[in-house]
């Protein structure tokens, strides 16, 4: 099947017989250099720069390397700075530091390796804290607040260090993004305990009055909350029944009597006697078939069989 | 009275110990090191006298041994000669084995100790029988040394019962590189056309296999006498 041959009138030897394939297209990334470059650089160099190029490309979209074992052994055995006049709620600012810089880095799965990895060495789990974590026996344990599993409670050396570490994982987990040198990183910051002092002491049993002050002001809270819960009630209530979508309109609602003209009647059965059709009656009322109309032409269908006596 | 319980406490820990220690003596054993008959089949009695304290508690720390690959393993683990590589080496070495003594989970620096142990012996492989389980980090440190040591652990309640004696498991043979080239040549596949064994697999954890080895598994068939099948570990 070379075309142009056969009984048609042979060709020239100066003519070449046509490709059927098409051309092949020159892929634009690793073409040669346009002419207008004054020193080309070679082919292996330009391939070499565009690898370069996408690598940089892909380090940029890689999802992050996981942290070093470096770090977790560091951070497992935070903080450095182990003295008196710290603890888990006044850490020295440069271990709060360098544990804020580390843990930016962290993955919210890794930062539960980390709580892990303390556990194993005795530690608490919030990294701030110098203290051992407790060592419950048995499976559960009851609290004022509940049933609790032991091993929930042994991974930290207080209630208040689980708050703190709390903090920290719900940063991670929902992270917000600041920039810092040009790039986003994790914000991550410490609960500010000195805002609210009275969640984290537990009232002391010896101060009586300001236990009752307390008291006094929370019961008025209470009160409070009373009422605007009956009026969040009654909203609710309104939703449910459709009213709440408009409010203001009301339904005038006015009672019209009907005139009365004479006294009520009891029917008389003798009169019902003499009419044709008294053995078609019912009660007053006689069964008609839809096409004939009222006869006598006086009021609607429906008031027919109504007798005057019982009209308002 | 408390001294009492104490004693069941511990003749209980002692008895599980012996169970694991035989196991894994025999599981070193079926790899093919170099164990003597009376290391391997200690008796109660022996293990108690041996590894426990005054007071009847086991030793863990001493609960460690090494043994060397025999001469059939370290020609098994010899790759074929090429003439790039006429002299290959054996990839088999001395295998390190030890009790943790350590009673809360494995973390980092436990791991750490015990492969930096391994490393600092030559030892090619090193078996860590623990109590409690590893944290997923200490895992991670075997991962990252895998190139250099062949770390494996091993839980002390998983080590209990040798299952290769259990009468449903069949024989396992691990093959050699020239056995499993003549299999694939025999039967004109491809490495991915064998049956797979995953490497987590308890026979294949007993075993000790890598990625890539295949091992012979021969059962006893009511029409054929034996019939044996074939497994890739992946």
């Amino acid at each position: 099947m070379s075309g142009p041959t056969g009984p048609a009138p042979a060709p020239t030897g100066s003519q070449t017989p046509k490709g059927i394939l098409k051309k092949p297209k020159s892929t634009p990334g690793i073409t040669a250099p346009p002419p207008s470059e004054s020193t080309p650089l070679p082919l292996e160099q330009q391939i070499a720069i565009q690898q370069a190029k996408l690598l940089l490309q892909q380090r940029g979209e890689e999802i992050k390397p996981p942290v070093s074992l470096d770090v977790f052994e560091r951070l497992s055995q935070f903080p450095v700075a182990r003295s008196d006049s710290f603890s888990a709620a006044n850490p020295s600012p440069e271990d709060v530091h360098e544990f804020i810089e580390a843990i930016q880095e962290f993955m919210p799965r890794e930062y539960q390796d980390l709580i892990e990895e303390r556990n194993c060495l005795g530690n608490c789990g919030y990294a701030l804290c110098p203290r051992p974590r407790r060592k419950y026996n048995g499976e559960f344990r009851i609290l004022s607040s509940g049933i609790a599993k032991v091993a929930d409670l042994n991974m930290w050396c207080s209630d208040d260090c689980a708050r703190r570490a709390l903090f920290i994982k719900v940063q991670l987990d929902n992270p917000s993004y600041i920039k810092k040198d040009g790039q986003l990183v994790v914000k991550i910051e410490l609960d500010d305990e000195k805002k609210h002092p009275s969640r984290r002491q537990p009232p002391k049993i010896g101060d009586a009055e300001v236990d009752e002050s307390e008291l006094a002001k929370s019961m008025e809270r209470l009160e409070v909350d009373k009422k605007t819960q009956t009026t969040r009630d009654k909203t609710a209530l309104a939703v449910e029944r459709g009213d709440a979508r408009r409010p203001a309109q009301q339904v005038e609602v006015t009672i019209r009597e009907k005139s009365t003209t004479a006294p009520a009647q009891a029917p008389d059965l003798d009169q019902a006697a003499q009419d044709v059709d008294a053995h078609l009656m019912l009660e007053g009322h006689k069964t008609t078939f839809g096409t004939d109309k009222d006869d006598d032409g006086s009021g609607s269908d429906d008031d027919d069989y109504l007798p005057s006596a019982i009209r308002l | 009275m408390e001294e009492e319980a104490n004693s069941s406490i511990f003749a209980r820990e002692t008895s599980r110990l012996w169970r694991a220690w035989r196991t894994v003596h025999e599981m070193v054993q079926d790899r093919g090191y170099e164990l003597a008959e009376d290391e391997v089949k200690i008796s109660l009695a022996r293990f108690r006298d041996e590894y426990t304290n005054g007071d009847g508690s086991p030793n863990r720390g001493k609960m460690q041994f090494s043994a060397r690959p025999s001469e059939a393993m370290i020609k098994k683990f010899t790759p074929p000669p090429t003439a790039s590589n006429p002299n290959p080496t054996t990839e088999a070495g001395t295998i390190w084995v030890e009790f943790c003594p350590e009673q809360s989970s494995i973390g980092i620096n436990v791991m750490k100790k015990f492969v930096g142990h391994c490393s600092a012996n030559n030892f090619k492989a090193g078996i860590l029988v623990t109590a409690m389980p590893l944290s997923s980090q200490a895992r991670k440190v075997i991962t990252v040394t895998q190139q250099y040591t062949q770390i494996e652990c091993f839980l002390e309640e998983d080590l209990l019962v040798n299952i290769t004696h259990h009468d449903l498991v069949p024989k396992h043979i691990v093959l050699s590189r020239e056995e499993k080239t003549a299999l694939l040549k025999r039967y004109r596949l491809k490495e991915t056309q064998l049956p797979r064994i995953l490497q987590k697999d308890p026979i294949a954890r007993y075993l000790g296999l890598k990625r890539g080895q295949v091992v012979k598994i021969i059962r006893t068939s009511e029409t054929a006498g034996r019939y044996a099948s074939y497994r890739l570990c992946v």
